[in-house]
């Protein structure tokens, strides 16, 4: 992918910094994602792809995994 | 709508529980996974009490914290921010931020995990938008110390306005300090909150409407509300600036490298293959000899002990016998056989949670529980349910909301267990001969079948919202479980089980006995009728013919359906009774001849009653037994788990789907046979 150019998460390559751009998705859902850290201009890296599709993202200190829709709905940039 | 409070109300007396109606009341909150219930085990003890908050479905436990002065303590279930997301976190923000400032806690204890510092913050900072008084625990100081980073509590209390205590419950430190600073706390004013702002509103979305231009009224709540969110933002960036320092050398940690193979699209689903034959293992050859062996103490020694001893009173043979031996202590005796089983699943569910697997389970089986319409982590109940229905009731208790351990509470009894195979192997072996072990896969598959379908029946009228979430899930690190914690919370829930499912499975075991004593036909003394001529043959004989559309409308077997009840294990020897036979010997199998008389009788009993077509009868009454109803242990651990009204219904539930399932299969299968 090109410097400048979103993709989701899904698509994005492991293990290099990210920065959300965009989350889709509804206001109950953007709420949970945002009490977990991920919020717009947050830094996440990709680390795993998971059993089912999924991805294991790494955000500071913490990791989550995401289902693979999910994935799929957050939009990030290289740094 | 909440029908209690926290602590004492301000027109009067307190709720139950706890240190006593004028002891301070100080909350447990913080996110799942940071170690609050264990610190909250640590600081309680035992004067612990556990259930569903009054009114609702989420579980909540109080208990005692002699920190200088009585407290206290509500542990309340995790909540990542006050937004009301979930029933828990509803819970929490209902009670801890809406109530009238004298029915809050007297101080909320925030837990926060420093090696995720940023993550636990973002509760804290919403909690000091109001006016509380805030005290943070930071607990996992041996995990942020594994990855080079140090907290440092005197700047982080700057940062945030309320003081910072380090603590570390598994080793017992810090609980002092956190005594003292609570206690101090409790005594000052109540601190200013952090934000002038007026009250959050409860909606506030964080979507790409940001990006668009233009005025409108509700992008003005939606300002308002991003506005906080930046700031809370702002407000932790600075604070874990200030706090941490980070060794940037430290080692890609063990946890990293395991979380690697264990979520792996292929390692991943093997390496939980494994884990789930370990739990059903456990549960059935491991447990089984210890479950024989007190069965054998309490039907052995202790039954003639006292049957002895009611003799040398000359009270030998009589009803006050009957009732203490065959009543009380048998039903005593069958609740303390579960106690090994249980303490085992036990111990297995805190070492897989404890541990963090049971997150990376979670995901691995996601993909296909959602497929097929059943929560990730109900996986594990449901192996454990083919061993024994009433450790898997228990185990329930690992998933994540309310919902998810009713629906998968009410589906584990379809899931076949050992019990019922006794009965399968010996009707299959009569019938079907060589066929018989596929008979009895068959049955496997059936009860597979049950559970995704009375599943997706379940969902599509009670529940249709359900599995609209998508996964997204904290991955805790890896930990060594602590021994003793896991002992601790094994006792607690095994004494809980005992406690409450003695008295279910007594009174019916009672109830049974006292049926087949009374006569029902004149003459005959208590105890002396046979089966046929008690109330309990005589009510199986009543009820017999609602069986006759599944073709197997013999009271005796219907009698063996009832016993079944009970104790699906007791099911063949209670058979041999109604027809006065011998029990067949155990592990009898192959033809008629093997089986013995039991057999034979059997036998002739479903020719008569399916009017020449046993084979399909046969069938239904096994799919009829697969679903009809749990034993009485399971339905005590249900009670246990998700109250008795859920209970009535999976019971109405299976019975209503046992019959129908067995009529199709006795009235389609006799076009065949």
């Amino acid at each position: 992918m090109t410097t400048s150019a979103a993709c989701s998460v899904l698509e994005a390559p492991l293990n290099i910094a990210l920065t959300l751009v965009e989350a889709q998705g509804s206001p109950g859902l953007l709420r949970r994602l945002a009490a977990l850290g991920i919020r717009r201009g947050h830094r996440l890296e990709v680390v795993l792809a998971t059993a089912g599709g999924g991805r294991v993202v790494s955000l500071g200190d913490s990791r989550l995994a995401l289902g693979r829709d999910l994935a799929a709905a957050l939009m990030v940039q290289p740094r | 709508m909440r029908a209690a409070t926290v602590g004492a109300t301000c027109h009067g007396s307190s709720s139950d529980a706890g240190a006593g109606s004028g002891a301070p009341v100080v909350a447990l909150v913080g996110a799942p996974n940071v170690g609050k219930s264990t610190l909250f085990n640590a600081l309680t003890g035992a004067r612990v009490t556990m259930g569903n908050w009054p009114g609702t479905t989420v579980a909540v436990s109080r208990g005692t914290w002699r920190a200088g002065r009585e407290l206290t303590l509500i542990d309340f279930p995790g909540a990542y921010s006050l937004d009301p997301l979930s029933p828990d976190e509803a819970l929490t923000r209902g009670l801890v931020v809406d109530a009238p400032a004298c029915e809050r806690p007297e101080v909320t204890v925030a837990v926060v995990d420093a090696s995720q510092l940023a993550r636990g913050l973002y509760l804290v900072t919403q909690l000091r938008e109001h006016d509380l008084r805030v005290v943070v625990a930071l607990t996992m100081g041996d995990v942020a110390t594994s990855r080079g980073i140090t907290v440092d509590p005197a700047l982080l209390a700057q940062e945030l306005g309320a003081p910072v205590v380090t603590v570390d419950p598994r080793r017992q430190r810090g609980l002092d300090e956190l005594a003292r600073v609570v206690v101090d706390s409790a005594a000052r004013d109540v601190p200013s909150p952090r934000l002038l702002a007026p009250h959050p509103s409860a909606a506030h979305p964080l979507s790409p409407h940001q990006f668009r231009e233009g005025p409108t009224a509700s992008q003005g709540v939606e300002d308002d509300a991003l506005a906080r969110e930046d700031e809370r933002f702002a407000t932790i960036d600075r604070a874990v600036t200030a706090s941490i320092t980070r060794d940037p050398s430290a080692a890609r940690t063990l946890s990293d490298r395991v979380d690697r193979w264990v979520t792996a699209p292929v390692a991943g689903p093997l390496i939980f293959m494994g884990v789930m034959w370990l739990v059903f293992q456990v549960t059935t050859t491991v447990a089984a000899p210890l479950q024989a062996a007190l069965g054998s103490v309490v039907s052995g020694p202790l039954t003639s002990t006292l049957r002895s001893a009611f003799g040398s009173v000359g009270l030998g043979g009589t009803w006050a016998e009957g009732l203490v031996v065959d009543g009380l202590v048998a039903g005593v005796g069958m609740v303390l056989t579960f106690a090994p089983l249980m303490a085992l699943m036990f111990v297995l569910l805190a070492l897989l949670e404890d541990s963090g697997y049971l997150a990376r389970a979670a995901v691995v089986t996601d993909r296909l529980m959602r497929s097929i319409g059943l929560p990730g982590r109900a996986f594990l109940p449901l192996v454990v349910g083919f061993g024994c229905n009433v450790p898997a009731i228990s185990a329930t208790r690992i998933l994540p909301t309310a919902r998810e351990r009713l629906l998968t509470s009410l589906l584990i009894p379809f899931t076949s267990c050992s019990a019922r195979l006794t009965v399968y192997t010996l009707v299959a072996s009569v019938f079907f001969g060589p066929w018989a072990g596929t008979v009895v896969f068959v049955m496997y598959l059936v009860s597979i079948g049950f559970v995704i379908g009375v599943g997706a029946l379940l969902r599509t009228t009670l529940w249709r919202t359900f599995g609209a979430d998508p996964l997204l899930m904290d991955l805790p690190a890896f930990h060594r479980p602590t021994l003793r914690l896991i002992a601790g919370v094994t006792w607690q829930r095994l004494s809980g089980f005992l406690r409450t499912a003695s008295g279910i499975i007594v009174a019916a075991v009672t109830v049974v006995w006292l049926l087949q004593s009374i006569p029902a036909v004149g003459g005959l003394g208590f105890g002396e009728a046979p089966v046929a001529d008690s109330v309990y043959g005589r009510l199986a004989q009543a009820v017999a013919p609602i069986f006759g559309p599944a073709g197997f409308a013999t009271w005796q077997t219907v009698s063996a359906l009832v016993v079944g009840f009970v104790a699906k294990e007791a099911v063949i020897s209670s058979w041999a009774q109604t027809y006065a036979v011998a029990d067949p010997a155990p592990g009898a199998t192959g033809a008629t001849g093997a089986t013995g008389a039991l057999g034979d009788q059997i036998v002739h009993a479903f020719n008569a009653s399916s009017g020449g077509h046993p084979l399909p009868a046969v069938l239904a009454f096994l799919v009829f037994l697969l679903a009809y109803t749990p034993c009485v242990a399971t339905l005590a651990a249900q009670r246990r788990e998700i109250g008795v009204r859920w209970t009535a219904f999976g019971v109405g539930l299976q019975l209503v789907v046992a019959w129908l399932a067995a009529v199709v299969v006795f009235q389609v299968g006799r076009w065949w046979w």
